[in-house]
């Protein structure tokens, strides 16, 4: 039985591309600015020959940055690969009622790839405790239909 | 005779841990109503929603740390006094474990306690795993270290108790009562170093201020090498009641000694090298030793299921001393007036329902679905908030008549006790998985957002925050009924020389049939040190390597 | 394990008995019957519904709610600009700040904004206090509309009550007061 479970497990990661974050890359949380996540938001990148695009968020008290005031605008049906830290406390980043679940942690960088399949909009929750006003901290994922991407809001 | 004229001196100290324990519970357990009201928009008057972590904070701390740890300390110094027949060595010793412990504690919740205060300075709003760099006052981690040490202090008196036994008894088998105490406190001996070293090398300077700067992800790593051991160090000594005292109760004796022995073996050796199942989330740990830790949390199934087989396998025959018959029917034929039976059972009951939403949180990929989400309290109020907590209630009702000499009082209320714990839990618990699966996050004062709604597989959010809020209130009721019997029997309940019946009939297979190298203490306790440098040695060199204290983040007050 | 061992013994054993059945049917009867409800759910929603779209939830009639940058007394002469919304929270204090902005054209009649009153989310209400209103003279220059509460540690602003004293479109002069529901306020952490 123990080893079905395992099997379970295994089978997800092989077959059905469930991965688990595990790369150790760490920055130094004090000084985002000469990084990429100085200039967070969406960027266009091209691996092996197809468009992409990678999305670099801050998690801060008490806002995702971007996500709170202006939501992530992403297309749908195209790989995007999410990269987050946290300037200040230990944050989350779930994408409410999908298994996109990552902690944000200062000093090291979450890195995850997704597709998402259709046009709809997702909530952001940060759901580990990061303050007194942890549960104002909200942001919004928007996905568009690939032909209505408007490519004017992507950052360098 | 029972223990307290049997061993005055003991059963005073087993009574004052259980008095710091019990009060702790009361606290705790309100600061639970409170939230249970708050969080699902009932009634949020009480206080206001940035109080509402103050209260979390102490609810998990006062709950999950020193209830558990206090009652614990008693039920071990009963049992080992107890089984090897001796009063604690010296009683200088075991009184100043216990007031150490009992001064952490204070300086805990006084820091806790202070965020209640407006305009206060001393403050803990970090919650019971107090992840850096938010920072409490310094007073908060120097009370939690205290209360550590002094729970190794309190092992050391057990163990030398042991020690001055064995020297009487060369060639007898370890008492099981003592064994299952000693084999529980190897395993805190080896996760709390992980806590110790997290609290007394970095969180201590570092709220001091004696270095400004702290890497969060190593205390994290260090305090999930402590926090799933810490589960088990909760859970065994249910295990130790449901193994030695629930057998008896249910009219019979132990199945297997053999299997109890092996049981705890398995659990010093598992307990600690699961600790990133907790972190299966965070960037900076590889996933190869995530994999590894999976792996060795499966197998903690083993010994769990053993424990299933042999506690039903004790209670089957305890009914059928009873006059039960039939496959099913002896079921009938258990003691369901008795409160400490029914607490004990129904706790066993709700741990097998804890133990699937375990698997799934234990599930590397699966659990990215539930991960801090309030699918996690829904389980661990399932296994550390009934399996242990109910436990740890009902076998009161048989313990402390035996250290206070008298007997219990209303037996009627005593008996709903269990019962109405059991219901109120169901129905939160229950609500708190299905909200989970939506994506409703743990840790929160308002789980509503503007931005979005959450889409629950089926029913409405509304009538799950009905349903954790009844529950919540169930649950209080239960306390106070537990509270009320306990305080009135202890004040005044009929004194007696025989409160209860406390005789423990030795197990149908005895240790006569046990090998003997499950007593070998060194060999397992070798095995457990070689089993979790095997998961953490190099993932902790590759957090330190570039430094004990980066890359570095400035603090934050809580 | 009976009450007692009075005469009565026979009949507080089955008093006992009758507690207990209803013990076992409440407490553990309502539990097995709401696992197996959510059991039954959950197939239900696997099995069958599969296909069914996802009934939307009726629009509610939803009160807009104010972020920086709208504009108060919209219908009057002097319309009022939220430039500034939000809490700053740093060591100790948990401080809601509040600008406001009215046109330069107002140097031309006299304006009294006033704050009368704020509702928190948990329900609390602050009184107006000291500093809460602005008195605009003929010709002088509009002065910065700034206010600030320190609040509960964690409490939300949730409604604000403004009132302003304007010139209405006939000449006469006249109180209106507004309920301002607040949305969406940021909140910062102050880094000094």
């Amino acid at each position: 039985m123990i080893v079905f479970f395992i099997a379970t497990v295994v089978y997800g990661f092989v077959a059905m591309d469930l991965k688990v974050i595990g790369n150790y890359e760490t920055i130094d949380p004090q000084n985002l600015s000469d990084t990429p996540f100085g200039t967070p938001g969406v960027k266009e990148v091209t691996k092996n020959g197809a468009t992409e695009y990678e999305v670099y968020v801050q998690t801060l008290q008490f806002a995702f940055l971007p996500g709170t005031s202006s939501p992530i605008t992403v297309p749908a049906d195209t790989r995007i690969t999410f990269y987050i830290t946290s300037p200040d406390v230990l944050h989350g980043f779930d994408v409410a009622g999908t298994n996109l679940n990552t902690m944000a942690i200062p000093g090291q960088i979450s890195k995850f790839t997704t597709i998402f399949p259709e046009a709809r909009e997702y909530g952001i929750v940060c759901n580990e405790y990061c303050g007194p006003a942890h549960h104002i901290m909200e942001g919004k994922i928007e996905v568009v239909p690939k032909s209505e991407f408007d490519k004017s809001n992507l950052v360098e | 005779m029972t223990f307290l004229h049997q061993y005055p001196k003991a059963a005073k100290v087993a009574k004052a841990n259980f008095i710091v324990a019990f009060i702790a519970l009361a606290i705790g357990g309100l600061f639970g109503f409170i939230q249970a009201l708050h969080r699902t928009d009932v009634f949020r008057g009480f206080f206001n929603s940035g109080e509402y972590y103050t209260l979390l904070t102490g609810h998990g701390v006062l709950l999950a740390l020193i209830f558990t740890t206090f009652f614990i300390a008693g039920l071990f110094v009963w049992g080992v006094t107890r089984s090897l027949d001796r009063e604690p060595e010296n009683m200088t010793f075991t009184w100043s474990w216990f007031w150490l412990m009992t001064i952490g504690l204070i300086m805990t919740a006084v820091t806790i306690l202070g965020g209640l205060v407006p305009d206060s300075s001393i403050r803990a709003a970090v919650l019971y795993t107090f992840y850096p760099p938010l920072q409490a006052h310094p007073a908060f981690y120097i009370g939690l270290a205290l209360v550590i040490v002094a729970s190794w202090m309190a092992g050391a008196d057990w163990f030398w108790s042991y020690n001055k036994w064995r020297k009487n008894h060369p060639d007898e088998r370890i008492p099981i009562l003592t064994f299952m105490a000693l084999f529980t406190m190897m395993m805190w001996y080896v996760c709390t170093i992980g806590v110790a070293v997290e609290v007394v090398g970095l969180l201590i300077p570092w709220s001091l201020g004696w270095v400004t700067e702290i890497e969060p992800l190593l205390p994290r790593t260090l305090f999930w090498y402590f926090g799933h051991a810490v589960v088990y160090f909760w859970l065994l000594p249910a295990y130790y009641v449901w193994y030695a005292i629930l057998p008896k109760l249910s009219g019979g004796r132990l199945f297997s000694d053999a299997m109890t022995r092996i049981v705890f073996v398995i659990f010093l050796l598992l307990s600690t090298p699961v600790g990133y199942h907790h972190q299966y989330a965070d960037p900076g740990i590889s996933v190869g030793f995530k994999f590894y830790a999976m792996a060795t949390t499966m197998l903690l199934l083993l010994p769990s299921l053993m424990t299933l087989f042999t506690v039903v396998a004790s209670m089957e025959h305890g009914a059928r001393q009873r006059g039960g018959k039939g496959y099913l029917k002896w079921i009938g034929k258990l003691p369901w007036d008795s409160p400490a039976f029914v607490g004990c059972a129904l706790a066993g009951i709700m741990f097998a329902a804890g133990g699937f939403s375990g698997m799934i949180n234990a599930s590397m990929n699966i659990n990215l679905l539930i991960h801090n989400t309030i699918w996690v309290p829904g389980h661990f109020h399932l296994t550390v908030g009934t399996a242990v907590a109910l436990t740890f209630m009902a076998i009161s009702y048989w313990l402390i008549p035996q250290l206070t000499g008298r007997k219990l009082k209303f037996k009627t209320l005593a008996l709903i006790q269990p019962y109405a714990w059991f219901l109120g839990m169901t129905l939160m618990s229950n609500a708190m998985h299905r909200a989970g699966l939506a994506g409703v996050p743990r840790r929160t004062a308002e789980p509503q957002y503007s931005g979005f709604e959450f889409e629950p597989i089926f029913g409405t959010m509304a009538e799950m925050d009905w349903q954790i809020a009844i529950g919540g209130t169930i649950l209080t009721i239960s306390l106070i009924l537990f509270l009320w019997v306990i305080t009135a029997s202890w004040m005044g309940g009929e004194k007696s020389d025989r409160p209860v019946d406390d005789y423990i009939p030795e197990p149908l297979s005895g240790a006569e049939h046990t090998p003997k190298i499950l007593d070998n203490m060194k060999l397992w306790f070798a095995l457990a040190i070689i089993l979790v440098l095997l998961a953490y040695s190099f993932p902790l060199w590759e957090m330190i390597s570039d430094g004990i204290f980066e890359p570095g983040a400035l603090p934050r007050p809580s | 394990m009976t009450e007692n061992h009075s005469n009565s013994d026979s009949d507080s054993r089955n008093s006992s008995k009758r507690l207990v059945k209803i013990l076992v049917i409440v407490g553990i009867g309502i539990p097995v019957l709401v696992e197996l409800m959510t059991l039954f759910n959950l197939i239900n929603v696997q099995i069958f519904d599969d296909e069914e779209v996802q009934e939307q939830p009726e629009p509610v009639a939803e009160v807009r709610q104010v972020t920086e940058g709208d504009t108060l007394f919209r219908d009057y002469r002097f319309p009022v600009t939220i430039e500034l919304l939000r809490i700053n929270v740093s060591a100790q204090e948990w401080r809601f700040e509040l600008g406001l902005s009215v046109p330069d054209s107002v140097d031309r009649e006299p304006l009294e904004i006033e704050l009368d009153s704020m509702q928190l989310n948990s329900g609390k209400i602050l009184a107006a206090g000291r500093n809460r209103s602005w008195n605009i003279q003929e010709g002088h220059t509009p002065p910065r509309i700034q206010a600030e509460w320190e609040l509960p540690n964690g409490d939300i602003p949730g409604t604000l009550y403004i009132s302003s004293f304007q010139q209405m479109q006939n000449d006469t002069a006249s109180r209106v007061q507004q309920e301002v529901p607040l949305g969406n306020i940021p909140v910062r952490y102050n880094r000094e």
